[in-house]
């Protein structure tokens, strides 16, 4: 294996981790007007996230940072040619992590409302842009010879983008909920458990549609490996299985199924993408590769020195993270810090 | 950044020198000068910043590559003029909602801790500030 292929995998393992975790979170978010009916249950709602939202955003930094060392031509394009969605997606991200900052630090009603609608909003405008983005990364956009993306906004909202924005949000709105229902007691618990027994046949179906979709739109039929078929299997297998544990009311097992469904999700766009890493509708020549928008052989190993030391002890303490604040949150007033 | 860090050791010397003689009666104008220093870090930090991005024109990597070679091709000036409006809107809305907290928390005054320190190891500041 090259170091190109380590580092396609390993950017494939840093979004993975990311959905897997911020997918919850913003699940959380979305569902935060909805799931709340007073103060204190919001509370309790944004506390299920409070110790997990920032470290778990950290991936999608390090993606991003990942992508930027290791395939600077990727990084440049997407970068620029999706500019103005990557620009709300840091605005929704900011209004976000400031709200779950200040939210709590004003008792006035309407100072609260005002964070309410930041954290909603930033939640669900990543969980719409990232899965356009990705979308587009793997159906194709017009890319030239020069590396340079030579369609529009628009371009990037076609129906098949918004179809996966709209599963994987609603997947992810379902991940939140299968979270809550594990993380919080009482009403709130109830209440996440109906979210997830309404959504889950919606978002099988919307899902299913996505793959078959995806294998209509891209050209993964003429380039199929055995994983092209592993991998959305295991996908399809385990949002299957999320449903068969909703019925036995098991719903540890149900997040961690949707954990599955979303990470698989993921892999099956990174294994249609293999070996590019955006897809030139306008000819397949001039599509970024993990060869041509690499950096040089020298910076690569270098990252892969310091990746290999840094990688597990991140994993160990954001594990450490989870072990210590793993008991479910009760409204009891004086102990929520959000 | 050269002079408000030139300050900030200034105020901490007198502050010192304050502390160690235990002169706090004897200078009043300086606890009200005090709070006016709260700014010299935020001007520290942004000055430093300007002076390194102007200082490095009209280069973006040192010596590498100009300002004009790393120009995005695809993004307009429309696009540019769309994002910095929408950053000074956000940030504008954030420097509103910080003051505002900053200033809550100013009048409120320091919270008491949870676990009230025994009187025999109370600094000399937090006991002229108890009886003030």
């Amino acid at each position: 294996m090259t170091l190109n292929t380590l580092w396609f995998i390993l950017i494939c393992v840093l979004y993975t981790g990311f959905f897997i975790l911020e997918g919850f979170d913003f699940g959380v978010g979305i569902l935060l007007p909805f799931l709340g009916k007073n103060d204190l249950q919001r509370r309790t709602i944004i506390n299920t996230i409070g110790p997990h939202w920032d470290g778990n955003e950290v991936w999608l930094l390090t993606a991003g940072g990942a992508t930027f060392a290791a395939f600077p031509n990727w990084y440049a394009t997407m970068f620029s040619g999706f500019y103005l969605p990557l620009f709300l997606l840091l605005i929704g991200l900011i209004l976000r992590g400031v709200a779950f900052e200040f939210r709590g630090k004003d008792e006035n009603p309407l100072w609260r409302k005002l964070w309410d609608l930041c954290i909603f909003i930033g939640s669900l405008l990543p969980c719409i842009l990232l899965p356009v983005a990705f979308s587009n990364l793997v159906r194709g956009i017009p890319i030239d010879a020069h590396m340079q993306y030579a369609g529009g906004f628009f371009n990037l909202l076609n129906p098949y983008a918004l179809l996966g924005a709209i599963a994987l949000t609603l997947l992810f709105v379902m991940h939140g909920a299968s979270f809550l229902s594990m993380k919080t007691t009482g009403e709130i618990e109830e209440k996440a458990k109906e979210i997830v027994h309404w959504l889950w046949l919606l978002v099988t179906l919307l899902l299913l549609m996505f793959l078959v979709t995806t294998f209509i739109v891209t050209d993964v039929r003429q380039r199929m490996n055995v994983l092209h078929v592993i991998f959305p299997v295991i996908g399809v297998a385990a949002i299957l299985s999320a449903g068969y544990f909703l019925r036995k009311q098991q719903y540890g097992r149900v997040f961690a199924m949707s954990c599955i469904t979303v990470a698989f999700v993921i892999i099956t766009i990174f294994a249609i993408l293999y070996p590019r890493v955006m897809v030139s509708s306008l000819n397949p020549d001039w599509s970024l590769t993990i060869q041509n928008a690499a950096s040089s052989p020298a910076t690569l190993k270098v990252m892969t020195i310091v990746a290999l030391i840094f990688v597990p002890i991140v994993l160990i303490y954001q594990g450490w993270t989870y072990w210590i604040f793993r008991k479910r949150v009760k409204s009891e007033p004086d102990k929520l810090t959000y | 950044m050269v002079g408000s860090g030139l300050a900030l050791i200034a105020i901490c010397l007198v502050a010192l020198f304050i502390d160690l003689k235990n002169l706090y009666g004897k200078f009043p104008w300086f606890f009200k000068l005090l709070p006016w220093a709260i700014i010299l870090p935020y001007l520290a930090n942004s000055t430093g910043w300007i002076l390194t991005e102007v200082g490095r024109f009209p280069w973006v990597v040192y010596g590498l590559v100009k300002l004009q070679d790393g120009v995005s091709k695809v993004v307009s000036s429309g696009m540019l003029l769309t994002s910095l409006i929408g950053f000074i809107l956000v940030y504008g809305f954030l420097i509103v909602a910080t003051v505002y907290l900053m200033l809550k928390f100013a009048k409120i005054g320091p919270a008491p801790t949870d676990t009230p320190e025994p009187d025999e190891f109370t600094p000399s500041l937090v006991s002229v500030q108890d009886s003030q």
